[in-house]
């Protein structure tokens, strides 16, 4: 069991209970890596993904009483986004703005053990541009395996395509990232 | 190993999705080369640095979420501040218990100068799993002990071990974690390495998997010695002299998972990690049977089972006699 898993199991719990910081926090963990990935499925470009990510987590909210997740709290995101592409209707809501910032700032704080947090934030930054000069398919399958701890299996799983083929965008992206930022630090 | 594959183990061992074979062979690997500690560290750096970071348009989306929720539940939107509440009230009142714990252990070794220690020992064939008041792990082996202050002060974490013992150390770059051995003074900067210090035995050692540690000596306070991962670091206890060499990950840390690995070692000196494990006592008829060399590895298999195979390979031969085995080469017993 992964440090993310027990995590997310605590948060499932929180929110189970029915502690709505809880379930703002999952969401904002999963947001950007789900969006990513609903985008993917979509056949052509537009802004239906975040509805269909946004009914997902309304979804989980509902049913938070009587959810049950035997695999992975990510990999059962990942798979009812990838259900609901497929099952999409639209939906209409009006918008009001909350204050988030706060709740965002704990999500933060809590992501990893405080001192490797302050270790590694500078280089997060810079690594993060480096990330996203990935190619687009790359760049997901790397956030589905490294933030969202997807298995290689679950990640072929859910794109339909090869183990093999998950295996080798994965060398690629972490040979990329490890030269490229090699080459920054030797050149600053 | 290909590089694909390396790199793709290192990132799944970061993640904790390895299985404990894929681990030894990864410790293996980084043993066999220095540099191949360097390409892990280069790797570890890309994979703990690349983390998920805040996104604006999530924060954004939430406060859609939050308003097509509070459309069909009422309980969700109102909820958040009476939590805030809470959790700043709950924090609070923690504040104040740790203060006043705080002060009073203060107050306590003022007045008395002393610490209260905590001791855990093993017997043979006994392991115990004990986490300190930092949350650092140790995993003590048999017959060895472990003295720890009950909660730690401000300057630095300080515990005394004999025998052998795996830590893994919880970080906190302000505070030193040090370990005391009969022979040994080992500072470490939050790290994951395995002690074995012995007053019985010829050798003291202490092995890193990962992170950083600084070994001094007691006989010669000014020596001091880095330790890189993959490493390791004995003394003898008669001349002082000091050996670094790569480590084996599974003879250093094969006790943990009832691993016994002897690579061309004399039986009289191996003997020893048997009576251990399996809280026995060898003893050997003839200096031959003793001297004969082992090449073996064992996992998890009973003390019969063991003592078959050696025998078998060294032309040796065994009884026991309760808690003792006696051991002689074979043809001696024919006579």
């Amino acid at each position: 069991m992964t440090a993310n898993h027990t995590d997310d199991l605590q948060l499932l719990a929180r929110i189970k209970a029915g502690e709505s910081r809880a379930f703002d926090q999952l969401f904002l963990k999963y947001y950007p890596n789900l969006l990513h990935f609903c985008r993917s499925l979509l056949p052509y470009p537009s802004d239906e993904g975040e509805d269909v990510v946004l009914e997902v987590f309304q979804q989980v909210w509902r049913h938070r009483e009587k959810m049950d997740i035997h695999s992975s709290l990510s990999a059962f995101l990942y798979a009812s986004v990838k259900h609901r592409v497929y099952d999409y209707r639209r939906k209409q809501h009006p918008v009001t703005n909350m204050p988030l910032e706060e709740i965002h700032d704990e999500l933060v704080a809590n992501r990893e053990c405080p001192d490797q947090a302050l270790t590694y934030k500078e280089l997060s930054e810079n690594l993060e541009k480096l990330i996203k000069l990935l190619p687009e398919r790359m760049q997901l399958i790397f956030r589905m395996n490294r933030e969202d701890q997807l298995t290689y299996q679950e990640i072929a799983d859910l794109l339909e395509i090869s183990i093999n083929s998950v295996k080798t965008q994965m060398y690629r992206a972490i040979k990329f990232l490890k030269e490229s930022y090699r080459f920054d630090n030797s050149a600053s | 190993m290909k590089e694909e594959e390396l790199y793709l183990l290192i990132t799944r061992y970061l993640s904790k999705q390895t299985s404990a074979e894929e681990n030894e062979q990864l410790m293996d690997w980084m043993a066999a080369d220095k540099k191949n500690g360097q390409v892990f560290e280069e790797v570890k750096r890309i994979w703990l640095g690349a983390q998920r970071i805040a996104d604006p348009g999530s924060i954004h989306a939430l406060s859609k979420l939050r308003s097509r929720i509070a459309a069909e539940d009422n309980t969700y939107v109102q909820a958040p501040p009476r939590h805030v509440q809470l959790y700043r009230l709950a924090a609070a009142a923690a504040i104040l218990v740790v203060a006043i714990a705080t002060w009073r252990i203060f107050y306590f070794r003022q007045s008395s100068h002393q610490v209260a220690y905590l001791k855990e020992a093993t017997l043979s064939g006994q392991k115990k799993k004990i986490t300190l008041a930092d949350g650092t792990k140790v995993i003590l082996g048999p017959e060895s002990s472990l003295s720890y202050p009950a909660s730690f002060d401000k300057d630095s974490r300080t515990v005394t071990v004999e025998g052998e013992a795996y830590f893994e150390v919880s970080k906190a770059p302000h505070l030193p974690f040090i370990v005391q051995t009969p022979v040994l003074t080992v500072q470490v900067l939050g790290t994951h390495f395995n002690i074995n210090a012995r007053d019985n035995q010829p050798l003291s050692s202490v092995a890193l998997l990962e992170g950083a540690v600084k070994v001094k000596l007691k006989e010669k306070i000014n020596e001091e010695y880095l330790l890189k991962p993959g490493q390791e670091l004995s003394v003898d206890h008669n001349t002082h002299q000091v050996y670094q060499h790569a480590l084996d990950s599974t003879a250093v840390l094969g006790w943990q998972n009832n691993v016994l690995k002897f690579k061309n070692e004399q039986f009289g000196s191996a003997a020893n990690r048997i009576e251990k494990m399996y809280g026995v006592k060898i003893i050997f008829k003839d200096q031959a049977a003793a001297n004969t060399r082992l090449y073996a590895t064992f996992r998890d298999q009973s003390l019969s089972d063991v003592m078959e195979m050696i025998c078998t390979s060294g032309v040796l031969a065994y009884h026991q006699e309760g808690d003792t085995i006696y051991v002689n080469l074979k043809n001696e017993k024919t006579k």
